[in-house]
């Protein structure tokens, strides 16, 4: 029966019902589990100092202004890149609008990277959509119930997102190898111009993730004789396993980028 | 305290709860199989209740918890509860450290087919984690049956 099972679970998605009906049902299992994690967040900013607290509030104003004087200048390139595209009759890019979420949970098997988040259909969270954190591309959402979803991370060993190089624009599939710390590139010729220290960002390829996202850098590559590809490793940009807070990225055809509550 | 109808599904929503509380990707790779020690547990101490088929049920709950493909763990829980059965028939009364011993073994060859599963869907060999967890099951061993054991009240009169 077992056997029987694992050949229609891998081959069909017959029982893919039947496992959100499961995942539904222990929500509030994970609900009750994150408690105490919650309550201890909540204790720790109830016992801060109101100086510290002061200070934090002080360091985040002087933060956000920095990053404002930035956006500045990104809208000035983000005008000139439009320019430039309808000089070349290109295609419109879309903005992104965005949606904080917060990890409640992660996956109990220590070789699948899933985690949970407490955005659901009630936020017109979709399955496939992309999420990010603030230095990166985490994964994209997997399943979807009422209030909360889960997000398969770009780590997972079934995860592969297409990929290229900002230096030279390269282009390859970043693979999961189910290490956190550890992308795989797969099918690159030695031949390739790829060096230790490539930043690679998403391709846009596949239109599951918007283009220009960072996944990683490059950390070592490995001519393996006998083997017509390289070995390469990239190190994830995103800080998968520490986030807890994370980005639902929204296509927005109108051109607006928002942040939705 | 409880018939088996009750003390069996509080302890395995107890194992659930330990495997849903985030705790992080790194220690999460050293978590003992709560689930699994509840299972062998009470394979272990009422066999006639809780046979091959019931640990292979919660095998079955594990694999949609862990969000396996459904079968793997209900293969390996069935066959770990087939030798601890084994087991018992061959060693009448283990005392406590032998026991430990034996579900640390069991958690480390469940662990394994987990981690050869993982191997052909061509993630890396994540071995000492998965040893590491099983002994730390091992080692819990004691601290589960003494939670465990007044949970269930049989009946019987000692």
């Amino acid at each position: 029966m077992a056997a029987a099972l694992l050949l229609i679970d891998r081959n069909t998605s017959l029982l893919g019902p039947i496992k959100t009906g499961v995942g539904a049902l222990l929500a509030p299992l994970g609900w009750l589990a994150n408690l105490p994690a919650e309550t201890a967040r909540w204790g720790e900013g109830q016992l801060q100092p109101r100086e510290s607290l002061e200070r934090q509030v002080q360091q985040l104003e002087q933060e956000l202004l920095i990053y404002r004087g930035k956006l500045q200048q990104g809208v000035e390139l983000a005008a000139e890149n439009s320019r430039l595209r309808a000089l070349f009759n290109a295609t419109e890019v879309l903005s992104d609008s965005l949606m904080v979420s917060e990890v409640v949970g992660l996956s109990p098997n220590p070789y699948r990277h899933v985690l949970t988040i407490n955005r659901g259909s009630q936020d017109r969270v979709t399955a496939g959509q992309p999420v990010i954190d603030a230095d990166g591309l985490v994964g994209q959402v997997l399943e979807v119930s009422e209030s909360t979803s889960t997000v398969l991370a770009i780590t997972d060993i079934s995860h592969a997102l297409p990929v290229r190089s900002l230096r030279n624009g390269v282009r390859s599939v970043a693979e999961g190898s189910g290490d956190k710390n550890r992308l795989r590139l797969r099918f690159l010729s030695t031949t390739t111009d790829i060096v230790v220290g490539d930043e690679l960002v998403s391709s846009g390829l596949g239109e599951r993730f918007p283009a220009g996202y960072p996944v990683g850098r490059v950390v070592s590559i490995e001519r393996v004789t006998g083997r017509p590809f390289l070995e390469v490793e990239v190190r994830p940009a995103a800080s998968i396993d520490r986030s807890h807070y994370l980005l639902l990225l929204f296509r927005d055809s109108s051109g607006a980028a928002a942040v939705l509550r | 305290m409880f018939g088996l109808s009750v003390a069996l599904p509080l302890s395995v929503v107890a194992a659930v709860l330990l495997h849903l509380m985030p705790v992080g990707f790194v220690w999460s790779s050293y978590q003992p199989h709560y689930l699994l020690l509840v299972a062998l547990f009470w394979v272990s101490r009422h066999p006639s209740h809780c046979g091959i088929g019931c640990v292979a049920s919660l095998g079955l709950l594990a694999d949609l918890v862990y969000g396996n493909w459904i079968g793997q763990q209900l293969l390996s829980f069935a066959l770990a509860a087939y030798l601890l059965l084994a087991i018992n028939r061959s060693v009448l009364s283990p005392t406590l450290v032998q026991q430990s011993l034996i579900v640390a073994v069991l958690a480390a060859l469940v662990s394994l087919i987990q981690v050869g599963w993982m191997d052909l869907d061509g993630a890396q060999l994540a071995l000492l984690p998965a040893l590491v967890g099983a002994l730390i099951g091992g080692l819990l061993w004691p601290l589960i049956t003494l939670l465990l054991e007044p949970l269930y009240d049989s009946g019987e009169i000692r």
